[in-house]
């Protein structure tokens, strides 16, 4: 981890707050992180009854897992979108979707940047979420579209990367390569 | 500078794309090469900023509540777990004072540890109390959580109802309001009509007047009226409708008086309605009548016909 932003050192301010039991900072975590997770599992259930499940269990791991955080390795909100990542893909392999999956998939093939859809909250948090959430998606966006394809592919869907060359047709070493070529542009883009 | 290879590994590491065992192999060469970990941490933080790429969708109020609810049940049970735990550590370290005691002299210390196995039953009957208490507190809660669904789930049907009900008040004002401006026509068809019997009685003694309510015979037009006032002894008659259907331009309704000294009903003329069903006409019928048994009414052609041919749409009293 390089240098904290002051939203980083808040998130974590918060979460050291939460593992010692403070529930109104856990209170505040969640309104700072439940649109982007909230978001994150909508897109990949697709099931607004499952999603609240989902959410309602990550948090809840959250919660109990708080203590085990490490600044060290992660920020917050990397730790926690990819605890709710693999908690929706539990879910999606539990309940054998993958038919489901490689639907979602091929829809998102078609459809690269499906639009914002209107939200109904407010508040400092959402706004400085929706911001950066506008940033992210300038930047996917200036990724070739082969890359971008692969990426989103490889982060949305509980497809192997086998699976992602059989989808796209390419070999293993390609989708591999463009995987790799598209998250390192990305990390360069955001620092 | 790490090689491509391993690039390709942290790109799919901080996925989760590899294989348990490829990343137990990732994990560990990490370990011996820290430029490699920040290349995956860096890859991860990379691929975690994807998930703001998503359209935006706000999570229900709903799910907070019942999140914090569920927080709350979680630290109630919690402190219970927390004082079992301490309970435990007490009995351990009775146990081992217990067992010091015990190498000092056992002789000595048999009422001591007679005591202490008291205090150990003590505990676990706490133990046992604290864990039933950590168990009800659980249940209750889950089942208010239960009771206030319900109980959301009962607001929302009775909201229902009463919505239903409302609108059927609304559709029985409604239907009350025609019913009394039928009402108050009726009233004014009765008083002119009692008028111009009045006025009649007047002109005539009131024993020659005969009033027959004609009904109607057409399943179009159930509540349509016709209503006769005859005077034998003046050999005329008036004719009064209401909610009679119009004819159309080739045919008339046509009255008849029923009188047992004529085989055939006899024609006391043709009458049309204008529009809402309405006339009111004086009839005197082509033949004298000694007694006018019964009134009909039937739809024939313009101008009308000297024997009923049509059907009869109306007939009284």
């Amino acid at each position: 981890m390089g240098e904290q932003s002051p939203q980083q050192k808040a998130d974590v301010e918060m979460i050291t707050a939460a593992a010692r039991g403070d529930h109104s900072a856990f209170a505040a975590l969640y309104d700072r992180l439940g649109s982007p997770l909230y978001s994150l599992a909508y897109r990949m259930l697709g099931d607004a009854a499952e999603v609240q499940d989902a959410m309602q269990d990550v948090f809840l791991e959250i919660w109990r897992r708080a203590a085990n955080y490490d600044a060290g390795q992660s920020s917050v909100f990397t730790w926690a979108v990819l605890l709710t990542r693999s908690r929706v893909i539990d879910r999606l392999r539990a309940r054998g979707r993958r038919s489901h999956l490689l639907e979602v998939s091929r829809q998102e093939n078609e459809v690269l940047f499906p639009g914002v859809a209107s939200t109904s909250g407010s508040g400092a948090d959402i706004v400085s979420i929706n911001e950066e959430a506008a940033r992210v998606r300038s930047l996917v966006g200036e990724l070739p579209v082969e890359q971008r394809q692969a990426v989103e592919l490889a982060f949305f869907s509980a497809l192997t990367h086998q699976e992602i060359a059989e989808q796209l047709r390419q070999p293993l070493g390609t989708i591999k390569a463009r995987i790799r070529r598209g998250l390192m542009k990305l990390r360069e883009q955001i620092r | 500078m790490i090689p491509e290879e391993q690039q390709d590994q942290a790109a799919l590491y901080a996925l989760g794309l590899l294989e348990p065992r490829e990343a137990t192999e990732f994990e560990a060469a990490m370990t011996s090469n820290p430029e490699l970990r920040q290349l995956a941490n860096e890859l991860q933080e990379a691929a975690a900023t994807l998930a703001l790429s998503s359209p935006t969708q706000v999570p229900p109020p709903a799910l907070r509540q019942r999140l914090m609810r569920e927080l709350a049940v979680e630290g109630k049970a919690r402190w219970w777990q927390s004082q079992v735990s301490w309970v435990s550590w007490g009995i351990a370290a009775g146990l081992a004072l217990l067992c010091g005691l015990l190498f000092l002299g056992r002789g000595k210390l048999a009422k001591t540890a007679a005591d202490l196995e008291q205090r150990i039953a003590a505990s676990e009957q706490r133990i046992a109390t604290l864990t039933s208490e950590r168990d009800r507190a659980t249940e209750t809660a889950a089942e208010n959580r239960q009771r206030a669904e319900a109980a959301q789930l009962q607001l929302a049907q009775l909201n229902e109802e009463r919505d239903a009900l409302a609108r059927k008040i609304t559709q029985l004002e409604e239907r009350d309001a025609a019913s009394r401006v039928e009402a108050a026509k009726l009233t004014a068809d009765r008083d002119a009509l009692q008028q111009r019997i009045a006025e009649l009685e007047r002109k005539a003694p009131l024993t020659s007047i005969q009033v027959a309510t004609l009904t109607s015979k057409m399943s179009a037009a159930p509540e349509a009226k016709v209503t006769i006032a005859w005077d034998g002894a003046r050999q005329e008659g008036i004719l009064k409708t209401s909610d009679v259907p119009p004819t159309g331009r080739d045919r008339d309704y046509q009255l008849w008086i029923v009188d047992p000294r004529y085989k055939d009903p006899v024609s006391a003329g043709v009458f049309s309605v204008t529009q809402g069903g309405r006339t009111e006409i004086v009839f005197r019928p082509k033949l004298r009548i000694a007694s006018a048994k019964a009134f009909a009414v039937s739809l024939e052609r313009k101008g009308g016909v000297s024997k009923a041919e049509g059907p009869i749409v109306f007939a009284g009293p």
